[in-house]
């Protein structure tokens, strides 16, 4: 039998602030491992030959070289081995669900206890290195001459700009905002990831030599076609910004507002910038309606600006909430109250000011095409709940200015349609990441930018027929035996 | 607990053995043998002299959670597609399958630790395997289905695939697969 340590280092899943603590600021809500937390917890990892948390990870991160690295208390090697293929080590560290669907969830030591707490050993290697060190990162091997415009700083394109410098192209990257960083800047709290994390990693790509134009939006201060023109390839990775809207009496009251449009006001220019001049009126009682993490985000920082009553109305169980479930649970400590099986049927104003959502209670049905139940409205349920505001986040679709701005070929819900080299209807014009698929996870985005990334290197130096996919190169390479032991050895 | 058990009527105990092969067992029986071969493929071969070729390389590439199973006819050597999982969903009789998804009903919470699933569809987001992409790779995340299959246990001590009736015709290629995917180290 293997010898397996079955419970992870700590608390499950992880060292956390307390909650009374925590609602009171923007404080991160995770706390982070000592180093002789880390490298107890990496000593768990079984160090697989063939590692299924690579498998799950959609950037190939090297978590297996990380824990080999870290047991050994060298936090250098652990560091480059993962920054080979993850630019925002320091945010996915925070934002991965990684035990619901990525890393920890494949992780074998799950079949035998708790799995490896490989989100929080990345998180001390990325913290290590940025308050320590401050490593220098590679340096192209050599320069192509060919120029890349990448429209949006979001994790697809800032890993794809991140990947094409690596192989020695030019990338400049066109940001709308102020700040680069796309959802992870605006759709993320401070309370799951600081400001500072992203910034570090933004200026770490800087230094590599990507250069980020902010504050121009491509198609109102520069159009598509001086991009092409002056560029060999462009990449639109505009992200998902078109809300889903609800369509029900009173929507438009004032007290009524996107959670999407909420989470960036708030977070756009930085929370202390918000506190001086907050612009949402919320009062002490808080409708947010949604199941998923926006809706669980803009109920927690509801909680954190007023300290008020803050209740989530989602209109099925949570059983089938797509929210991540260890989210859930922070909220609830938090004491963010949940009514299930209930949808908003109008909102109630006076004088044009919400006071009030009337609900529907539902039941569940026979299951629909995603094979959750259906939610199915019961007759003469309906029942009001006074409140001041009502925050409404069901969903995001893609962010459609360009394309219908410019005309590209779009697909559902308005996204950039390409081809399998994520070309869109425009040649040398590609796109990826969330305006190609819908809202997806952070590190999801970033694998498909660097996908779409090597499709482009692949497209600017004719080698398109030698395509091999990333996911390919990575287990061709690294699940052989010579390989493992080269890395045991130090060698890699 | 939805799944019901006694539905489950198929059990395999994978486990890898001191020379890396893994051994197949069937009610406390050795029924089959996993071993490498080069090219990063697998060959399952069973006491009754049947032979399964097993590969990551699905649809012309290799993927993650991906297996494509050929059945190898040992007197003549030509190969039949007997199973093909792409990033963990696969077909079986006209339904499409999922492994590591939540059945309907069951908390994502209860899924954290413990037992992965094999759940059937109630419908797919492809019409074909061929077709998944990225865009419903990213769709997968929400499946729910009706559970088939259960799979637990580390492969050196034994992987342990419980599988219902309704599989039992690609059960030892799909619980070795399961084995390769998840389990191995």
């Amino acid at each position: 039998m293997v010898k397996v340590e079955p419970n992870r280092i700590g608390p499950f899943p992880f060292p956390m602030l307390s909650p009374d603590i925590r609602v009171k600021d923007f404080s991160e809500v995770e706390l982070p491992y000592t180093k002789e937390q880390v490298m107890l917890e990496a000593e768990r990892c079984l160090l697989c030959g063939n590692p299924v948390c690579i498998d799950a990870c959609p950037v190939q991160m090297d978590v297996r070289g990380m824990c080999e690295a870290v047991v050994r208390g060298d936090f250098k090697t652990a560091f480059y081995r993962i920054r080979k293929t993850n630019p925002l080590l320091g945010v996915t560290a925070r934002c991965c669900p990684q035990l619901v669907e990525l890393c920890e969830d494949a992780c074998v030591m799950r079949w035998q206890g708790q799995p490896v707490s490989i989100g929080m050993i990345q998180r001390f290697v990325s913290d290590w290195e940025k308050n320590s060190l401050s490593l220098p990162l590679n340096e192209p091997v050599k320069n192509t001459e060919k120029k890349v415009s990448i429209i949006g700083s979001g994790p697809a394109g800032i890993a794809a700009a991140d990947f094409l410098r690596e192989h020695g192209h030019s990338v400049t990257i066109y940001e709308e905002l102020l700040t680069p960083g796309g959802t992870i800047w605006y759709g993320i709290p401070d309370y799951h990831v600081p400001p500072d994390i992203l910034h570090y990693e933004i200026e770490s790509i800087k230094k590599k030599g990507v250069l980020i134009k902010t504050g121009v939006k491509v198609g109102r201060d520069i159009e598509l076609s001086e991009l092409i023109s002056e560029s060999n390839a462009v990449i639109i990775a505009t992200g998902s910004k078109d809300v889903e809207k609800l369509d029900i009496p009173g929507v438009n009251l004032d007290g009524v507002f996107d959670g999407y449009k909420f989470l960036e006001s708030v977070y756009v220019n930085g929370v202390n910038e918000y506190l001086k001049n907050p612009q949402y009126n919320l009062g002490n009682n808080i409708i947010v309606i949604g199941g998923g993490d926006s809706a669980l985000d803009s109920a927690r920082t509801s909680k954190r600006l007023t300290q008020g009553n803050v209740t989530i109305v989602y209109r099925r169980t949570e059983n089938e909430m797509p929210a991540n479930p260890l989210m859930v649970d922070e909220a609830k400590d938090e004491d963010i109250k949940f009514i299930f099986l209930t949808i908003p049927k109008s909102f109630i104003g006076l004088n044009d000011k919400l006071n009030g959502v009337k609900l529907s209670r539902m039941k569940l049905g026979e299951p629909d095409e995603s094979g959750r139940k259906r939610p199915v409205p019961i007759p003469n349920e309906d029942f009001i709940i006074k409140c001041e505001s009502a925050i409404i986040s069901i969903g995001r679709g893609p962010n459609s200015f360009l394309q219908k701005k410019v005309g590209l070929k779009m697909g559902k819900k308005n996204a950039i349609a390409v081809d399998d080299h994520y070309l869109t209807s425009i040649p040398g014009v590609f796109a990826t990441g969330d305006v190609t698929t819908g809202e997806s996870l952070v590190v999801k985005a970033m694998g498909h930018g660097r996908e779409a990334a090597l499709r482009v290197h692949e497209f600017l130096m004719n080698k398109e027929k030698d395509h091999i996919s990333l996911y390919e190169k990575y287990y061709t390479e690294t699940t052989t035996s010579s390989y493992y032991q080269k890395m045991l050895a130090g060698k890699i | 607990m939805l799944l019901d058990k006694e539905n489950l009527n198929v059990t395999y105990i994978l486990k890898k053995n001191s020379l890396g092969n893994s051994i197949v067992y069937c009610d406390n029986k050795e029924i089959g043998e996993i071993h490498e071969t080069i090219e990063m493929t697998y060959v399952l071969i069973s006491n009754k002299e049947e032979k399964w070729i097993l590969s990551p390389k699905v649809h012309g590439e290799i993927r993650p959670f991906s297996m494509s199973v050929l059945k190898s006819d040992l007197v003549s050597d030509k190969t039949n597609e007997v199973l093909v999982i792409h990033s963990h969903l696969f077909k079986h009789k006209n339904n499409f399958y999922m492994i590591n998804i939540t059945p309907e009903g069951m908390p994502l919470r209860e899924t954290l630790k413990g037992p992965k699933y094999i759940c059937r569809l109630k419908h797919s987001p492809v019409s074909n395997i061929e077709e998944i992409d990225q865009k419903s790779k990213i769709r997968l995340r929400w499946l729910r289905g009706f559970p088939v299959g259960e799979i637990e246990g580390i492969g050196t001590n034994g992987h342990k695939i419980k599988l219902s009736n309704e599989l039992k015709d690609i059960a030892l290629p799909l619980a070795t697969s399961c084995h390769l995917m998840f389990a191995i180290f």
